[in-house]
């Protein structure tokens, strides 16, 4: 069982080629996206303001909670901090399990939970303004 | 005793500031420190009575009582993902 947290600057990259252990039999890759608008007006992008420490154990901690939980292989979590323009990605799950419902139930939670308890905040910048 | 409460995102631009200091009795716990922190900056009381705080980077745990060296946040209102 293995976890992966992530916090980095701007965008979260592209995810990296590779192929998974042998006792894994499904792995889910979930991307959040900046979408073009926030209730109704033009973004050009969010700001994510991140309580950097607690953030990450937060991350950690809801993650060992999904592998106990949902008999996971591996977590892994990159989030981003700063600025993220419109269609970039600002959060990526992967999760590794020998199943995939226990992967799907697991995602669902995990994201339910992070938008609930990691102090992490976003800002929209409207389309327009200042750069 | 003083306590600094640092603050984050909306509860942030509320009180125009990234911290607040607020005086509170010695043996002060998470409760009080919410409602002590809302009569200081009145902006915040909406936020810090629903929202949580954290006491050196780990939600306080409800009675959790507070010192003068820890970092205590507000956290309310997040929205990541």
């Amino acid at each position: 069982m293995s976890i992966e947290v992530r916090i980095v600057e701007g965008e979260v990259p592209a995810r990296a080629a590779g192929r998974p252990g042998p006792g894994v039999g499904s792995v889910i890759v979930f991307e959040g996206c900046v979408r073009g608008e926030e209730r109704g007006r033009a973004i050009r992008g969010l700001a994510y303001e991140v309580y950097e420490v607690m953030a990450e154990r937060e991350l950690e901690r809801l993650a060992r909670e999904a592998l106990a939980r949902h008999g996971l292989t591996a977590l892994r979590v990159w989030h981003s901090r700063g600025f993220v323009a419109v269609a970039g990605c600002s959060l990526r799950v992967e999760v590794d399990s020998p199943h995939r419902m226990e992967g799907l139930r697991a995602l669902q939670e995990f994201i339910d939970a992070l938008k609930r308890d990691v102090p992490i905040w976003k800002r929209p910048e409207w389309a327009g303004g200042p750069a | 005793m003083e306590v600094r409460v640092r603050l984050f995102g909306p509860a942030a631009e509320l009180a125009g500031a990234g911290a607040v200091t607020v005086q509170v009795d010695p043996g002060c716990d998470e409760a009080a420190l919410r409602s002590r922190l809302g009569e200081s900056v009145p902006a915040l009381a909406p936020l810090a009575r629903q929202g949580r705080l954290a006491i050196n980077h780990a939600f306080a745990r409800p009675g959790q009582v507070v010192t003068g060296g820890d970092e205590v946040a507000l956290i309310a209102m997040v929205s990541g993902g």
